[in-house]
């Protein structure tokens, strides 16, 4: 009974020894965040803002997080199916289907977002008030005008992922798929069990990376009446000004300030996790192989 | 190729929107472009001024502190700012950044001063872009290859003189690709401008749309002026990325370690290529 | 002329370098041979100072460089360094590669620095290719304009880190050619190789390099004809085959 443990604490020492660096980085950073949380906090007891607003505003800004977080939810899956359909036509023998796959990731990368939010949202809405037979269809015009802007949205995250996927595809080594097809595999058992695994694992970083971006996007659909984080932020402060106490510069930054932190907190989270998932899934030495 | 897919989309279309009221609109773009693209150069340009020293900082910065001594004590505090600033501009929205930063300057200059939304949104995107461009002299600087900085040393430079006459001008030739990602990003942050009543190229377009009601036809417009600037831009680019691989040019692939949440650019699809 | 005395240089746990000791006086030529990661590069290192000795010291002219009064920047005018993979200003000429060291780090004037430069570029025969930039050169050209560039400062000694490991074998001789006529001509070299037969035309002193220690020292004559320790007969045997 003694071996096991002793076996397991080993372990453990080494697991610590090993992530020393990354354990000292996180407690450093741990530290200076707590300080500066603390300051800010004794900055709001002080009086130098409002800290009962920043308090009382939280509940109304945790929905609208959630409300990003399902906006995201739509958005990056919508965007990734997207994407690698167009992001795999790019690499088609067919010219035809290549100019098709280029024009649309040229036309969703080179366009604002808000621009495309927008006026889909305002298009639609002429479309459905206008052409007889949607407007019998559909129930509810602004909604299905807020999903089409959500779309917008997908199909410019879309564009961008397109990119990332033909990159990925075209990073796995040709040699792999000859290699793969020398051995007899089909063409369609090669894509989905060579170049598929090795695309993504090379993509990891760059669709992480995306997510995030999405998620800061989302603030974007605020403007079409969307609910989300940002949306709540422009009414907070509106009301604001209509109330007698406030409308002050402090208040109103620290409501904007509050809704960047919150922003920042799941875009880090999410660049952490993808950093978890890229040592988990870490092939050994295949950097070294790929330079 | 996109060109021929724009003009058959308008041609399509010619029973659906009106081609003569866009010519009747055209010339009511030309003042909204010049300050949709002069808010960007400045922005760009303060961005590219702040942002080397700032890309310095975030580069050299860790070596010097882990040093210890006198110079750790002045660079530590620095890097933190430098480093806390970069990381938040870069994981919250633009938008977000420019409805607080525009309300804070209106608020702080004399109110109700002419124009004053302009000056307000260069603030927020150039506060923007030197976040975004500091990351990417960062990465210029360190991709330098290890053995000129090296050779360098062994020649007898001082790592200032090491820095001037190595890293700079190598790292100045690394960054032209990310930089004009960047610079494209930031043309379409100026975009978000319209909400704060910058009179750029979308607001024209939104300003249109609310008085003639047409907004296919403003959006189409819309759309030529962006994708005019933008698509001979990303042409220019991967034509750069094909010709100027410069051997011997260190390119060390970031660590994904470095590579945090960050504002969308197409470096980053064309590093996943590496 | 150099002398380094029992030093120990540490990266994290790896001790690499466990008390080294050596000595080469004015116009010696040192060969330093053993397998790879016996800590060969970094014991050069510490003699121009690209790496600090953890302890031991090390003197150049009887001067202790590795003390804090001693400038490094001082240290490398003194001592020249080639490198493996040459590592040239990928952005400047081959002249300008060579001239740069004198224009910048000694401070003389542009055509003083030019005709130095021109000179050392013929002194590696390379005088046609002063504005071919390195990307225009081949390996063991790129090498040449290396050597040149260490010779510019007119350094007491250079330091060859495997000068000749990353190149074709039709470039090597071009590299030890030049090389050996430096020793010729006077210059104090230490010189990390794999190139035996360099080792015994043009070395007067050989040593073997192990795992941080010096296993053995001597002329190349009793080095590879009468090795003393079975570790360096078993080495000899492998690399002469």
């Amino acid at each position: 009974m003694a071996e096991p443990t002793a076996a397991a604490s080993d372990r453990a020492r080494a697991f610590l020894k090993a992530h020393r660096k990354s354990f000292r980085n996180a407690g450093i950073g741990g530290i200076a965040a707590a300080v500066v949380f603390l300051i800010v906090y004794y900055l709001g007891l002080e009086g130098v803002y409002d800290l009962s607003l920043a308090a009382r505003i939280l509940p109304a800004l945790f929905q609208g997080a959630e409300t990003t977080l399902g906006l995201v939810a739509v958005v990056i899956p919508v965007g990734f199916a997207l994407g690698f359909l167009f992001g795999f036509g790019r690499t088609s023998h067919s010219w035809f289907v290549r100019s098709v796959c280029t024009t649309y990731v040229e036309f969703f990368r080179g366009m604002p977002p808000v621009v495309l939010v927008w006026f889909a949202f305002i298009i639609i809405i002429l479309l459905i008030t206008n052409v007889e037979f949607l407007n019998v269809r559909i129930q509810d015009p602004f909604a299905f005008a807020t999903f089409m802007s959500v779309l917008a949205l997908a199909a410019h995250s879309g564009s961008y992922q397109a990119e990332i996927v033909r990159a990925g595809i075209m990073s796995v080594p040709a040699g792999q798929r000859e290699a793969a097809e020398a051995i007899g595999m089909t063409r369609g058992a090669t894509m989905v069990r060579i170049t598929l695994p090795q695309m993504l694992r090379v993509s990891l970083p760059a669709l992480g990376n995306e997510f995030a971006s999405v998620i800061k996007d989302t603030s974007i659909l605020s403007v079409v009446g969307v609910m989300d984080l940002t949306f709540r932020g422009q009414n907070i402060v509106s009301r604001l000004f209509t109330s007698p106490t406030g409308g002050s510069l402090s208040s109103i930054f620290v409501v904007w300030v509050e809704i960047a932190v919150l922003y920042f907190v799941m875009t880090y989270s999410v660049s952490r996790l993808l950093q978890w998932l890229e040592q988990r899934y870490r092939v050994p030495g295949l950097e070294a192989a790929q330079l | 190729m996109v060109l021929v897919a724009l003009i058959t989309v308008l041609l399509n279309d010619a029973g659906i929107i009106s081609l003569a009221y866009i010519e009747s609109r055209l010339t009511y773009f030309i003042r909204p472009v010049e300050i949709g693209l002069g808010a960007t150069v400045v922005s760009f340009v303060i961005g590219f001024a702040v942002g080397i020293p700032m890309g310095v900082v975030r580069a050299f910065g860790p070596s010097l502190i882990r040093r210890r001594g006198r110079t750790a004590a002045i660079v530590m505090p620095l890097y933190g700012f430098v480093s806390g600033y970069v990381q938040a501009i870069r994981g919250t929205p633009v938008f977000v950044q420019i409805l607080l930063i525009v309300a804070v300057v209106e608020r702080l200059v004399a109110p109700g001063t002419l124009g004053i939304e302009f000056w307000g949104g260069v603030v927020a995107l150039s506060v923007n872009t030197i976040g975004y461009q500091a990351e990417v002299f960062r990465a210029g600087f360190q991709s330098v290859g290890q053995g000129q900085v090296e050779a360098a040393k062994s020649i007898g430079m001082t790592p200032l003189q090491t820095f001037f006459h190595i890293t700079l001008p190598q790292g100045l030739r690394l960054i032209i690709l990310p930089l004009t990602n960047e610079w494209i990003a930031l043309f379409k942050a100026s975009a978000l401008l319209w909400y704060v009543a910058v009179q750029e190229i979308m607001w024209a377009g939104y300003h249109l749309e609310y008085i003639d009601a047409r907004p296919i036809e403003a959006f189409l417009m819309v759309s030529f002026w962006y994708l005019i600037i933008m698509i001979p831009l990303s042409k220019a680019i991967t034509y750069i990325e094909k010709t100027k691989r410069i051997p011997g040019l260190g390119s060390a692939a970031e660590p994904a370690r470095k590579r945090l949440f960050g504002g969308r650019t197409r470096s980053d699809a064309v590093d996943a290529s590496r | 002329m150099i002398e380094v005395k029992n030093v120990h240089k540490s990266f994290g746990d790896l001790h690499v370098l466990r008390g080294v000791s050596l000595n080469v006086t004015k116009g010696e030529v040192l060969v330093m041979i053993g397998p790879s990661g016996s800590g060969k590069s970094t014991l050069l290192r510490c003699i121009n100072l690209l790496v600090q000795p953890d302890s031991g010291d090390v003197f150049i002219d009887g001067v202790k460089v590795n003390s804090r009064e001693v400038k490094p920047e001082w240290v490398r005018q003194q001592v020249g360094m080639v490198f493996q993979s040459f590592n040239l200003f990928t952005h400047l000429t081959a002249l300008k590669n060579v001239e740069i060291g004198l224009t910048r780090v000694k401070k003389v004037n542009k055509e003083e620095a030019e005709r130095v430069a021109r000179f050392e570029l013929e002194r590696v025969g390379l005088a046609d290719k002063a504005d071919a930039f390195p990307a225009q050169l081949s390996g063991g050209q790129q090498q040449r304009v290396a050597i040149a560039r260490a010779l510019s400062l007119n350094p007491k000694a250079v330091l060859f880190d495997e000068p000749t490991s990353a190149l074709d074998p039709e470039f090597i001789h071009e590299v030890l050619d030049v090389m050996a006529k430096l020793a010729d001509e006077g210059m104090t070299m230490i010189v990390v190789s794999h190139e035996m037969g360099f080792a015994k035309s043009v070395a007067d002193q050989v040593v073997f390099l192990e795992g941080g220690t010096i296993l053995e020292t001597g002329t190349p004559e009793e080095i590879f004809n009468h090795p003393k320790t079975d570790r360096m007969r078993s080495f000899i045997g492998k690399i002469l085959g």
